[in-house]
C-alpha cells in the first residue's frame, strides 16, 4: 500500500546552477558506526542480563545453586541483572536507536565522532565496572540505583556526552522541524539527568562506599521518583521515540496520527512524573501523597493507551505482512505488551488491589511484561529491521528469527502467567485470616513460599525460553554480518545549505509569551491561594480568577499569538527542552519539597528510631552489602494482615535514621522491621550459616563467609561522621570510645552465643549482622507534641 | 499532629502521619487540576494542527530514504 502522502523530493541527486540556488550537492556520511557498536552491546550484554536473570531465578528454586559463595549470591546477582537489564541491554538500544533515527529524522550526521566513541566506550567500561563490582558486594543499597559513587560521576558524565553529542547535532540539523521521537529524546536525556543525578546525591565514607543524603521517608519518596521514573524516562519515552520512528519506517506508511503521538507526548511528560508514590502505597508516607500516586497513576492510563493504539493502528494496511515479517512481528507484540503493562500498572496502583500484590511476584511479573515483552521485543524488532541496512546484506534466516518471535513470546507468557498466579495466590494467603479476622490463617510464612514453588519454576522455564531467543537472535546476527561489509547512510545535502534557522525562540521569548506567562501566573496565585493566611487566599484566589479572565480573553483577540509560539516552539529544541525540565521539575519537586524541607525528628508520630550502634551500623553495611533487602522489607503497612504477622505498623520516625531506608520492595522472606529481640542471638547465626536447620524449606542462600570473615572497623569513624553530617545524632567520639563499644557489644554478642553452644569469635561479620538485626524495631516514645531536641543516642 | 478532642497526647491513630498533612492534602487536587488542564490544552492545541502541518510532519521518517532490507532478493527480481 502507497504512503498516504510521499513527501516531495526534497534534495535532487543533480542541481543544475542557477543563481539563486546552491551550486552543487555533496554527499553526508551518517555516523553508523556507533549504531553498529551499541546495536552489538545491546545483544552481548542482554543475552548476559537474561543469563543471570535465568540464575537468580532457578535460585529461588534450587538454594544450592548459590553455591555458598559469595559473589553468586542471590542478593549480589539479583541487582546486576536488574542494572544490566536496564542500563546495558535497554540503553544500548536505545543509543542506538536514538543515533540512527536522529541523524535521519534531522538529516545531519552526529555532531562529533569523538563524543560518539567516548559515549560507546565509557558506557561499556561503566558496564564492566558494575558487572565486577555489583558481585563483590559494592552497593549503595537501593533498587537500580546499587552502583557505588565513582561509578555514579562516570554515568552522569557520559550522560552528559550523549546530550551534548545530541543537542549539537539538532544544533547541526537541516530539517527545521522536530519529529515527535526528537521530544520524546529530549525528554529522556533532560529527566534522566535530573532523576540519576537527585537520587545518588550521597556522601563518601571511602572509595567504594557512601550514605545517601536522604533517610527514612524521605530517600523512599526520593528512591521511589527515581524508580518509577527510570521507568518512565528510560524504558519508556525513548523506546516511544523508537517506536515512532521504526514501526512507520518498517510498515511503510506514516504514524496512524500525528495528533495523537503529540497528545501522547506531552501528557506522559507531564502526568508519569507525578507517580511515583505508587510504590509505597499502605505504608508510612503520608496519606495526600499515597493519594496523589493513585491519582496521577489513573491518569496514566489514557496516553498510555493512546499511544499504544497510535502504534497498532499505524500497521492499518500491513497486517498481512506481519504473518511473514518478524520485524513487524516483534513490532506489533511489543506495543501489545506496552498495553498490557501501562493497564496493569495503573490497576496495581489501586490502593486496594496494590494491598494484595505489593511485594509479591506479581509486581515482578508486571514489570518483565515491560522488559521483555515491551523493551526486548522493540529491541529485536529494531535489530531485525537494522542488520541488513547496517551491513548491506539480507538476514541470515528469518525463519530463525520467526522462530526467537515464537520461542520469546511462548517465554514471556510461561513467565507472566506463572508470576500473577504466584503473586495472587501468596497474596491471597498471606493475607488470609480465620476466627474473624483476628488469627492468620497462615503464619509460617514459608508455607505460603513453598506453595508458589511450581509457578516459580514455570518462570525459570519461561525466562530460560526468552533467553533461548534471544540466543537465537544473537546466533541469526552472526551469521548475517560474518563475511559482511559495514555500510553507512548517506544523503545529499548541498554544499552550501545552511543549519535550519528559522524563527529562533529566544531564551526570554521561552516565557515571555502568552501561554507560559498566564500559565505562571495562575500556579503562582493559586498556590497564595492555598497556602497563605486568610486575607492571603482570599486575594490569591481572586487574582486567580482574574488571570484566567485575562488568559481568555487575551486567547479570543489574540489566539494567533499562542498558536504561533507553539509552532515554533517545536522547531526551537533550546526552549523546549527548558519547558520541559520545567515539567518533569514541578511534577518531581511537589511530592519531594514537602518531605524534605520539613525537620525529620519533629515530624515523626509518637516514635523515634534510636540511632544505631557502631557495631550495628557496621552490620547494617553488611545487610546492604548482602543485598538482603531485596528479599526482606522493613515496612510493615497499615494493614490488618501485616499488622497481625508483623507486629504493630511502621511510623516514619522508626526509619528516620536510615541513609538508605531499606523498606525493600519485594518479600521473598518475611518482612523485619521488628525482627529485633524476637529470636535469640543464636537462632540468626543458625539461620545465616544454614536457614534450613531452623527454618525448615527455607530457600534463603547460606552465608558462611561471615563467620570467617573478620570485621572491617577501617573506615568507622569515617561513617559516623558522615551520619553526624547527615543528622543523625551521634556524639562525637574518639577513635578509642568506638573501639570500645563496638568491642564491648560484639562480645556480649559473642558471649551469648557461647552460652548457647556455639563459638564465634567477636571480631567476625556475622556478629555485627547479628548486632544489627536485634536492633530493628527500636525506638523510643515521644509526647505528640514532637520535641525540639534530639537525644544522643 | 492531630490531638483527640479531650486534648490528650495519645498516640496517633493509625493512619495519621506528618504533622503538616492536611494542608498538604491540597497538593493533591492542584496537581491534578494543573496536569488535567495541561492534558486538555495539548489535546485542544494537537486537534488544531491542520493537515499539511500533520502531513509534513508525518512524512519526517520516509524525509531520508532507506535501503531496502533484502537485497539479495531485490537483485533477483530486478533480473
Amino acid at each position: 500500500m502507497p504512503l498516504r502522502r510521499l513527501p516531495e523530493p526534497r534534495l535532487p541527486a543533480v542541481t543544475t546552477a542557477m543563481p539563486e540556488m546552491p551550486s552543487r550537492t555533496v554527499t553526508v556520511e551518517f555516523n553508523d558506526r556507533v549504531v553498529r557498536q551499541f546495536l552489538v552491546a545491546s545483544l552481548v550484554w542482554g543475552a548476559v542480563a537474561m543469563t543471570v536473570g535465568v540464575l537468580i531465578a532457578a535460585q529461588l528454586n534450587y538454594w544450592q545453586l548459590n553455591f555458598a559463595t559469595p559473589w553468586l549470591t542471590w542478593g549480589r546477582l539479583r541487582p546486576l541483572h536488574t542494572n544490566a537489564g536496564i542500563f546495558a541491554l535497554v540503553g544500548n538500544m536505545m543509543f542506538a536507536g536514538i543515533y540512527y533515527s536522529t541523524q535521519r529524522l534531522v538529516r545531519a550526521r552526529l555532531a562529533s565522532d569523538f563524543l560518539s566513541a567516548v559515549h560507546f566506550w565509557g558506557w561499556q567500561m561503566i558496564i564492566v565496572a558494575a558487572a565486577i563490582t555489583l558481585p563483590l558486594g559494592f552497593s549503595r543499597g537501593k533498587e537500580y540505583a546499587e552502583l557505588i559513587w565513582p561509578i555514579n560521576i562516570a554515568v552522569t558524565l557520559i550522560w552528559v556526552v550523549f546530550g551534548v553529542n545530541f543537542f549539537w547535532t539538532l544544533a547541526r540539523r537541516r530539517e527545521r522541524s522536530l519529529y515527535v521521537a526528537i521530544w520524546f529524546y529530549i525528554a529522556t536525556i533532560v529527566t534522566v539527568a535530573m532523576l540519576y543525578i537527585v537520587n545518588h546525591l550521597s556522601i563518601p565514607t571511602s572509595f567504594t562506599h557512601s550514605y545517601p543524603v536522604f533517610g527514612g521517608v524521605q530517600d523512599a519518596l526520593v528512591q521511589w521518583w527515581y524508580g518509577h521514573n527510570a521507568v518512565a524516562f528510560f524504558l519508556t519515552t525513548p523506546i516511544l521515540g523508537i517506536m515512532y520512528y521504526f514501526l512507520p519506517k518498517a510498515a511503510e506508511r506514516p504514524v496512524y496520527s500525528y495528533r495523537l503521538s503529540v497528545i501522547h507526548f506531552w501528557s506522559l511528560v507531564f502526568v508519569y512524573i507525578w507517580a511515583g508514590p505508587h510504590h509505597l502505597l499502605n505504608t508510612a508516607i503520608p496519606g495526600w501523597l499515597q493519594s496523589l500516586g493513585t491519582t496521577f497513576s489513573l491518569m496514566l492510563w489514557a496516553p498510555s493507551w493512546g499511544g499504544m493504539l497510535n502504534g497498532l493502528l499505524t500497521l492499518r494496511g500491513a497486517w498481512d505482512r506481519v504473518r511473514t515479517d518478524p520485524v513487524l512481528k516483534f513490532f506489533a507484540a511489543a506495543v501489545t505488551f506496552y498495553g498490557m503493562a501501562t493497564l496493569e500498572g495503573p490497576l496495581l496502583s489501586i490502593r486496594s488491589v496494590n494491598a494484595l500484590a505489593h511485594y509479591t511476584d506479581w509486581i515482578i511479573g508486571h514489570v518483565h511484561i515491560g522488559t521483555l515483552g515491551w523493551n526486548g521485543f522493540m529491541a529485536a524488532g529494531m535489530i531485525y529491521w537494522l542488520l541488513p541496512r547496517l551491513w548491506n546484506k539480507p538476514l541470515y534466516s528469518t525463519q530463525l528469527a520467526n522462530l526467537h518471535f515464537w520461542v520469546g513470546t511462548v517465554g514471556i507468557l510461561l513467565y507472566v502467567a506463572a508470576m500473577w498466579t504466584s503473586g495472587i495466590t501468596q497474596g491471597v494467603m498471606l493475607s488470609a485470616t480465620t476466627e474473624h479476622g483476628t488469627v492468620l490463617a497462615y503464619p509460617n510464612f514459608l508455607d505460603t513460599l513453598n506453595t508458589i514453588r511450581p509457578m516459580m519454576l514455570m518462570r525459570m522455564i519461561g525466562g530460560a525460553l526468552y533467553l533461548t531467543g534471544w540466543l537465537l537472535m544473537a546466533y541469526n546476527f552472526w551469521r548475517t554480518v560474518r563475511g559482511a561489509k559495514a555500510v553507512n547512510g548517506t544523503i545529499e545535502v548541498f554544499a552550501d545549505e545552511p543549519a535550519a534557522k528559522e524563527e529562533t525562540v529566544t531564551l526570554v521569548g521561552t516565557f515571555l509569551n502568552p501561554p507560559v506567562v498566564f500559565s505562571l501566573l495562575g500556579v503562582c496565585f493559586a498556590s497564595v491561594w492555598m497556602f497563605g493566611g486568610n486575607l492571603l487566599s482570599i486575594a490569591g484566589l481572586m487574582a486567580m480568577g482574574v488571570v484566567v479572565c485575562l488568559a481568555y480573553v487575551h486567547f479570543e483577540i489574540r489566539g494567533y499569538k499562542w498558536s504561533a509560539w507553539y509552532d515554533r516552539l517545536l522547531a526551537n529544541p533550546v526552549p523546549f527542552t527548558i519547558l520541559v525540565i520545567l515539567a518533569v521539575f514541578a511534577g518531581g519537586m511537589i511530592q519531594i519539597i514537602p518531605t524534605v524541607v520539613a525537620h525529620q525528628a519533629a515530624n515523626v508520630e509518637d516514635r523515634r528510631q534510636i540511632p544505631y550502634t557502631p557495631l550495628e551500623l557496621e552490620g547494617r553495611d553488611l545487610y546492604v552489602r548482602e543485598g538482603c533487602y531485596l528479599c526482606h522489607s522493613q515496612m510493615i503497612r497499615t494493614l490488618v494482615p501485616d499488622v497481625l504477622r508483623y507486629g504493630d505498623y511502621s511510623r516514619l520516625g522508626e526509619s528516620i535514621y536510615d541513609h538508605p531506608f531499606q523498606w525493600g520492595s519485594k518479600r521473598n522472606g518475611p518482612d523485619l522491621a521488628r525482627v529485633g529481640a524476637k529470636y535469640p542471638n543464636v537462632w540468626h547465626l543458625r539461620h545465616l550459616e544454614d536457614p534450613r536447620s531452623v527454618s525448615v524449606g527455607s530457600n534463603m542462600p547460606t552465608y558462611p563467609w561471615l563467620l570467617a570473615n573478620p570485621l572491617d572497623t577501617s573506615t568507622l569513624m569515617r561513617k559516623l561522621a558522615v551520619m553526624r553530617t547527615l543528622g543523625v545524632p551521634y556524639p562525637n567520639w574518639t577513635p578509642e570510645q568506638v573501639d570500645a563499644r563496638v568491642n564491648e557489644q560484639a562480645k556480649a554478642i559473642a558471649l551469648d552465643l557461647r552460652g548457647a553452644g556455639a563459638y564465634v569469635a567477636p571480631d567476625r561479620e556475622v556478629i555485627a549482622l547479628i548486632a544489627y538485626l536485634q536492633g530493628l524495631g527500636k525506638y523510643e516514645k515521644i509526647p505528640a507534641k514532637a520535641p525540639s531536641d534530639v537525644d544522643p543516642p | 499532629m492531630w490531638t483527640p478532642p479531650d486534648g490528650s497526647h495519645k498516640p496517633a491513630p493509625m493512619f495519621q502521619r506528618l504533622i503538616y498533612e492536611d494542608s498538604a492534602a491540597l497538593f493533591t487536587l492542584a496537581a491534578f487540576i494543573t496536569a488535567a488542564s495541561i492534558y486538555c490544552a495539548i489535546s485542544w492545541r494537537a486537534l488544531q494542527m491542520k493537515r499539511p502541518q500533520l502531513e509534513h510532519f508525518e512524512n519526517l521518517p520516509f524525509a531520508t530514504e532507506t535501503p531496502p532490507a533484502r537485497h539479495a532478493d531485490t537483485a533477483k527480481s530486478d533480473a
